[in-house]
């Protein structure tokens, strides 16, 4: 991952050590790495999250897998506004578009890998 | 797995590879005996300025002059109205900071929400109080036809047009040549009513050629254009508080200085304990976004705010995706392709502008509160169950002593932008 992550793309600066942020379904068994874009992500103004599933044990995906993204601030009693689309680039890739965080505070992002219609989620908590 | 973090490498222009972007957070502020930590500083910076108004895909002509003029004629035209005396001025007053100062507003009767002003919606997401609508020239087409605001119709609106050679010669040199009816010349009225087909008005639409039906959708479509065209120029800005935020980031002690101790005092509630900017936040003062702040009934009917309007919007056939938009692409309409309802819509109302508050009372979506500070009062104790639904839960009373209640009222004060130029007060000159 890492030596491919740092290939240069775009012209843009090479830090040390870079890598995706990333977070674990509830289960233990996939690994959720993510990156959003633009980032840092822009208060109330729609953005995209770009997902590299990979599963622990790298065995192949179930047929029928698929993702939802849905999100929550914990301290409000409310979510998101909106029914965010996840579209599958190719298997394990996915793009997250309609995502949209009108407010500053505590925010938790769900991932929700769905395997015979059961989710095993991975929250990953993001601070506007 | 190789394979797939390449191609996620190619979607991505700087994945990985660039450092975030890191600001040192802004040190804290001390104004006479006042001192604003840094937290505030962040905040109150995110306030200000008002940038220039966003752009406007779905209407290409929110921005045309000749537009806004025609916008403006019609705006103070009263022969909309079913009784030839009600404008959107009525409720909508220049001189009364465009509001009309009553809790519930009066056109041909009374109605049941309160008229909120009309000071930068151009800067809006969504439109009326539970933001059934999605951009400023769909929503004029609402109170035209309004049976309790001015009774009108799209017949009776695109009959005016051709009509008043004036506005036919300003109408066709923005939009191009009115379009003709086949028939229905001695019809005044005729508009769908779909909850009662048995409307006289409902009839008259129904029996015209579906031709004719298009021709009336597109020229009203067009009325609502050159009225947003016209309510885009209503900006307030350069108000004593953005002076103070400009005085701030150039280091101005003086500048800063302007401001009394108790609206110092207040900016500091506001931005901070007070936790305001959770909604009111960015430069309109508001999230443009819903919230139930957990308002009882008042006294009055049920409103649900903005879970039915989530339906009533998505299916609007003059929303932005509609065939009367100027640019129906996902891309142009973004807040509406993705919006969905959610049970916490329940009983939400959108977060107002909080610029020029000071005159625009009666406060809330049905008027209920009459000063600002009895606002603040409610956001100090949040005595009500709300009507429906759930009150927010970041909202707890404040427990404000009678002092810090007079300093954020003073503080909310410090929004009164800059008058308008007269001309676009009145019915422009002919
Ligand atoms: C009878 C009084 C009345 C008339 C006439 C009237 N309005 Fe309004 N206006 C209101 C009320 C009340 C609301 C809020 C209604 C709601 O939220 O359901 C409103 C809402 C609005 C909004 C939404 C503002 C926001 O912050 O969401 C705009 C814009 C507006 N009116 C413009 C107009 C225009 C343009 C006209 C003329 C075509 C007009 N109004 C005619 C009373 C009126
Ligand atoms: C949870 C979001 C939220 C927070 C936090 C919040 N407000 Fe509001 N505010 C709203 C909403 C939503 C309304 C409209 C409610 C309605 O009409 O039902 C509103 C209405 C108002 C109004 C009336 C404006 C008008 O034109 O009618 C004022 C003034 C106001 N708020 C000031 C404040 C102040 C001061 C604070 C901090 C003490 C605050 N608000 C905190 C969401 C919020």
């Amino acid at each position: 991952m890492v030596a491919l992550i740092l290939t240069p793309v775009g012209g843009c600066r090479v830090e040390p050590e870079p890598t995706l942020d990333s977070a674990t379904t509830a289960s233990g068994d996939y690994t959720v790495r993510y990156e959003f874009e633009p980032d840092p992500i822009p208060r109330n103004e729609h953005f995209v999250m770009h997902v590299l599933l990979s599963r622990k044990d790298g065995l192949e995906f179930a047929p029928g897998l698929s993702v939802v993204v849905d999100a929550d601030m914990p301290a409000h009693g409310h979510g998101i506004n909106t029914q965010p689309e996840v579209t599958m680039v190719s298997p394990g890739v996915y793009k997250v578009e309609g995502l949209l965080f009108h407010m500053g505070g505590q925010w938790e992002l769900f991932v929700d890998v769905m395997e015979d219609g059961i989710p095993d989620r991975a929250t990953i908590p993001i601070k506007m | 797995m190789k394979g797939s973090s390449a191609l996620l490498l190619a979607l991505l222009p700087c994945l990985g590879a660039c450092g975030k972007r890191q600001h040192g957070p802004p040190g804290p502020v001390m104004i006479r005996d006042i001192t604003l930590p840094s937290t505030n500083v962040v905040e109150i910076l995110s306030l200000s300025p008002l940038p220039s108004r966003p752009a406007q895909p779905t209407n290409q002509d929110a921005d045309n002059p000749v537009a806004a003029q025609l916008g403006q004629e019609l705006f103070f035209d009263t022969r909309f109205s079913a009784n030839g005396e009600v404008s959107c001025a009525t409720c909508h007053q220049p001189a009364n900071e465009w509001t009309d100062g009553k809790a519930l507003s009066v056109g041909l009767e009374q109605v049941k929400r309160n008229a909120p002003s009309l000071w930068n919606v151009a800067y809006q997401r969504w439109y009326f109080w539970d933001g059934r609508k999605d951009s400023l020239w769909s929503q004029a087409l609402g109170p035209i036809e309004h049976p309790s605001e001015m009774g009108g119709s799209r017949l009776r609106a695109y009959r005016l047009i051709r009509d008043t050679p004036a506005y036919l010669k300003a109408y066709e040199s923005v939009f191009g040549m009115l379009p003709a009816l086949s028939g229905g010349t001695d019809v005044v009225d005729a508009r769908p009513v779909p909850d009662n087909p048995q409307d006289a008005m409902h009839k008259a639409w129904v029996s015209f050629p579906a031709l004719d039906r298009t021709a009336v959708d597109r020229v009203f479509s067009h009325i609502g254009n050159a009225i947003e065209a016209f309510q885009r120029q209503l900006i307030s800005t350069d108000a004593p508080f953005d002076h103070f935020v400009a005085a701030l980031r150039a280091g101005d002690a003086d500048g800063m200085g302007k401001l009394s101790d108790a609206v110092l005092r207040g900016m500091k509630i506001f931005t901070g304990k007070g936790q305001c900017t959770l909604c009111h936040g960015g430069p309109n003062f508001t999230d443009n976004e819903f919230h139930n702040i957990g308002l009882n009934r008042g006294g009055r009917s049920l409103d649900q705010g903005r879970f039915p309007a989530i339906e009533q919007v998505r299916k609007d056939p003059f929303n932005g995706k509609g065939i009367h938009s100027d640019n129906p692409s996902m891309e142009a309409n973004k807040s509406l392709h993705y919006v969905a309802p959610k049970d916490n819509n329940l009983g939400e109302f959108k977060t107002p502008s909080l610029r020029n508050v000071t005159g625009t009372g009666p406060y809330m979506h049905d008027g209920r509160f009459h000063s600002l500070r009895e606002v603040v009062v409610f956001y100090s104790t949040l005595p009500d169950t709300p009507a429906v639904g759930h009150r927010e839960e970041s909202l707890q009373p404040l427990h404000l002593d009678a002092r810090e209640i007079d300093d954020l009222v003073a503080f909310l004060k410090s929004l009164t932008g800059r008058p308008l130029e007269a001309d676009l007060l009145k019915p422009p000159e002919p």
